[in-house]
């Protein structure tokens, strides 16, 4: 992580949020001197002199009206973040948002559809979004297990979840996701594996920590899977 | 029907299944197999039929697929089926990773010209380019009017028949070529400058081609070769201004494309070389620019899934991703019925005919092995090569595998050397992996466009200089770099300033000044290394080996269990220092020459000493296992591992423990994680005693 990416985490965290303006990185004197901001700079020269710096920690992104800079996060989980914060109106929550409301409205319809958002309506502001309870990560480690969902349908949910739309998902991340014991983990994605429903991937282990490879998986023939897709996705 | 082992024999001697590596999609030694992937490379047909109807449609395309999964292979079959459609013509343009990204769009048309001058076929003189521009002449003169009847019928016979004969069977008929020049002027003269067509028809003349490539490349011509194709040099001194020619340069030769309805696809492989923020953003400039200015051009990246979804793709700017991603495309792993046609296909390539069933490994010993998974392409033909290779003792060590892949690498580019034109950037890696592993720090920063890298020694720094590539055709451009060399030596005459050229482009000896140049700078102490054909194909190999390897695509084979796996970058460091001073790297054995680098000596040690040696590799070996059966994945870090040995009071440290690691790598796999070395045992090392 660089310097300027630790300041901008620290930035986050003092701010309580994942993401903020670009201008608003001219209001921090270090970050301002280090990059050699001035008032008069216009997004897009902050953002030049900002991409040097960017290694895996942060992104700069085009949101709302404006350029953002955001931790490494899924989209969906910058959503969830920012809802599980305070419920809210689509229209509320599309407004200096990070992601441009096109893609932002894409993003939380397939969220309602997949159970992860909940849907209310009220007199005053229509129609509210918040978090469903039963998917949140938090939550649902201290639910009991719903036995009519089989435990591959529940890696598929996994996929979903931590994919958030990509095709190659990290199986650490579904590991860490599900919190299953580790033999439950494996054994479910074997059988996966025998019946070609998933493909496991080698991948490359030069991405990953060392926590993050003990969290992935060995394949019956010693391979470290770093990913898997899923074939009938 | 023969006996099993008279089929095994065969196979140990035609080797099917030992490469499974695609390294180069030009290579068409073993049969493709059409059923692989069919979908994906249906799609990507289909894209390409969509810009011929419609050239002003903004495409590109994302193939995502792991290592092995058959990226290189895609492109393979590409090339390879260029020709077979009756309703469409594309080209495919083989694009490797930048290496400097200030010249973006100068590296982009130095690959696409490089791609566009390669053979029809093999064996055969006319290149693409020549296709390409026999087409627009088709058009041209199959409604002309001619007064000399023979000659019509002449020309209509060859443009019947096979167009591109028509740089050799009329080559010297000028009037007609000053025809065509000026039709093709006229009836193009909104599409491209007239100056394109006028340098473009000499292609006739074999020995213009290599002033006409250096011309469409943008590179600085000298008097005599601008003279030879009755043009105005230009003066492109400054980067900005080299830069803007190559994408007016990309847009014209996109428009001759386009003007024969053909489609060149631009292939982008190996992303994982972008390794930095700015190739990178190069890269991102490339695809804009293609899908927005070049029309004819279909840009296609081909990059491993989770490097892409995980990594690249927050790199990039927003419209960088979305057009790539707009037609995004998954390869996929084959199931039994695909392996054993891979298999079936191999075999009967080495038979010779396909009445082989599956012998000597036998249809349900195939697919007991192939059913139970779903498997890319390279694990297929791994685990094929291993039922061939049963005796583990026949299988050479690591180095020596990388030597012979060196050579198959190195004999290639040797083949094909007239396709290797001058790259300063590869000729530049090369000599940087020979620095580093000479234990010199590199510095490529220099601030300095004719310095390519500063070089000095690591750990006593009594060796430093600087390293100059020029590969330019203009006096004032060599003047330039060499007086940077003299001045470099009159600052720090103790200092080495090695100038490199490549053989094919010497100097005349009519640039007096400069030659006297050259000759202050050899009598101040100046290197001069001029490149011949082997040594230059050194680099080239070298470099691209490094790519391929940076990428996944080499594989080795190890002797537990008679297995294959990517060979690590480590790996081919450790290769070339074995081997870089030695035959056939002349070049670097001169280098070391001029540099005065000595092989270090070790000493003898005495028995009791070797003795005391073997017993703590021993016990460090031991306690390594110790420490690694009880961890999760049965896998440690090396300061963990070191810790551990320290509580059972063995001193060790990580070069030592690492020489043992490597030394029992049958035992053991070193995976290099984001932030350290991981040991991991092997499974079928799990359960067994040391």
């Amino acid at each position: 992580m660089t310097k300027i990416e630790q300041l901008i985490i620290k930035l986050f965290d003092d701010q309580d949020k994942d993401y903020l303006t670009l201008k608003f990185l001219k209001k921090n004197s270090q970050i301002k001197k280090i990059l050699h901001l001035t008032d008069k700079m216009s997004n897009t020269d902050i953002k030049k002199k900002l991409l040097p710096h960017v290694t895996n920690a942060i992104r700069v992104v085009n949101g709302y009206k404006s350029l953002y800079v955001t931790r490494n996060i899924n989209d969906t989980d910058l959503i969830t973040n920012c809802i599980q914060k305070k419920p809210c109106s689509l229209k509320q929550l599309k407004v200096h948002f990070p992601i441009q409301s096109k893609d932002l409205v894409k993003l939380v319809s397939q969220m309602v559809m997949s159970g992860q958002l909940c849907v209310s309506f009220t007199v005053e502001s229509g129609i509210n979004l918040s978090i469903n309870v039963n998917k949140t990560e938090k939550n649902k480690k201290i639910l009991p297990e719903i036995q009519t969902i089989s435990d591959s349908e529940k890696m598929k949910e996994a996929y979903d979840y931590v994919g958030g739309g990509n095709s190659f998902v990290r199986i650490h991340a579904m590991r860490d996701y599900l919190n299953w014991p580790r033999e439950r983990f494996d054994q479910t994605l074997e059988q996966l594996t025998r019946e070609l429903t998933i493909q496991l991937h080698f991948g490359d282990p030069s991405v990953l920590t060392e926590k993050q490879l003990k969290d992935s998986f060995l394949d019956d023939e010693g391979q470290l899977c770093i990913t898997i897709t899923w074939r009938h996705a | 029907m023969k006996k099993d082992v008279n089929y095994l024999e065969i196979l140990k001697q035609r080797k099917p299944f030992a490469s499974s590596n695609v390294s180069d999609p030009k290579d068409h030694l073993f049969p493709d197999v059409p059923s692989i992937n069919a979908d994906i490379y249906h799609s990507v047909i289909d894209l390409v039929r969509m810009k011929s109807q419609n050239p002003t449609i903004p495409l590109a395309a994302l193939v995502l697929g792991e290592a092995g999964y058959g990226k290189t292979h895609l492109i393979n079959r590409m090339i390879r089926n260029a020709d077979s459609y009756q309703d469409l013509s594309y080209r495919v343009a083989y694009i490797q990773p930048i290496e400097d990204p200030a010249q973006t769009y100068s590296y982009l048309l130095r690959e696409i010209v490089t791609n566009l001058f390669y053979p029809i076929k093999n064996n055969y003189p006319p290149t693409i380019m020549h296709g390409i521009l026999a087409e627009i002449i088709k058009k041209a003169l199959l409604t002309a009017t001619f007064n000399n009847q023979a000659l019509k019928k002449k020309v209509h016979k060859i443009l019947h028949n096979n167009p591109v004969d028509i740089f050799y069977e009329l080559q010297s008929n000028m009037s007609l070529w000053i025809n065509v020049e000026n039709k093709l002027k006229q009836a193009y003269s909104n599409d491209c400058p007239p100056e394109i067509f006028q340098v473009l028809m000499q292609l006739r003349y074999s020995d213009r081609r290599f002033a006409i490539i250096e011309w469409l490349k943008c590179n600085t011509l000298d008097r005599d070769m601008a003279e030879k194709l009755h043009i105005q040099p230009a003066n492109l001194s400054s980067i900005p201004a080299k830069e803007q020619a190559a994408r007016d340069m990309i847009k014209n030769l996109s428009k001759l494309i386009g003007i024969c309805n053909h489609s060149l696809l631009i292939c982008f492989d190996r992303l994982e070389n972008l390794d930095n923020d700015d190739k990178v953003q190069s890269f991102g400039r490339m695809v804009t620019f293609l899908v927005d200015d070049a029309r004819a051009m279909i840009p296609v990246a081909f990059c491993r899934g989770d490097l892409w979804q995980n990594i690249l793709k927050n790199k990039f700017n927003r419209h960088v991703s979305e057009r790539l991603e707009s037609n995004t495309f998954e390869l996929l792993g084959c199931d039994v019925n695909q392996a054993l046609e891979l298999i079936a296909s191999r075999l009967t390539w080495a038979y010779g005919h396909a009445d082989h069933n599956y012998q000597p490994f036998g249809l349900e010993k195939l697919e007991k092995i192939f059913s139970h998974r779903l498997r890319s392409t390279r694990n297929i033909i791994q685990k094929a090569n291993k039922l061939v290779i049963k005796d583990p003792t026949t299988i050479t060590p690591v180095v020596n595998q990388l030597k012979e892949q060196f050579r198959a690498h190195y004999q290639k580019v040797l083949d094909e050397f007239d396709r290797h034109a001058p790259e300063r950037n590869r000729i530049q890696r090369a000599l940087r992996l020979f620095f580093e592993i000479k234990d010199f720090s590199v510095d490529t920063r220099f601030g300095d466009k004719y310095i390519d890298f500063y070089f000095s020694q690591a750990i006593k720094n009594t060796k430093q200089g600087i390293v100059i590539i020029d590969f330019e055709n203009h006096h004032r451009a060599v003047g330039a770099s060499i007086k940077r060399g003299i001045d470099f030596l009159n600052k720090n005459p103790q200092a080495y300033v090695l100038y490199f050229r490549d053989e094919r482009c010497l100097l005349p000896s009519r640039w007096k000044s400069t030659n006297a140049a050259l000759d202050q700078f050899k009598h101040q102490g100046g290197h001069t290394l001029f490149l011949d054909r082997n040594e230059a194909a050194q680099c080239f190999a070298i470099t691209l080996m490094n790519y391929a390897i940076k990428e996944g695509d080499i594989s080795i084979e190890t002797k537990a269990d008679f297995d294959m796996r990517k060979a690590s970058i480590d790996e081919f460091l450790h290769f070339l220092h074995e081997s870089i001073s030695r035959e056939p790297f002349t070049l670097f054995k001169k280098l070391a020459d001029i540099l005065k680098l000595r092989k270090k000596i070790h000493p003898k040690v005495n028995d009791a000493a070797t003795q005391d040696s073997k017993t703590k590799n021993q016990m460090i070996l031991n306690k390594t296992i110790e420490c690694l059966r009880p961890q999760s994945m049965m896998m440690a870090s090396t300061d963990n591992i070191l810790a551990y040995l320290s509580d059972n009071h063995i001193q060790s440290n990580i070069d030592e423990l690492m020489r043992i690691i490597k030394r029992f790598n049958d035992r053991f796999v070193v995976h290099q994680s984001k932030t350290e070395t991981i040991i991991m045992i092997k499974k079928e090392w799990m359960n067994a005693q040391p």
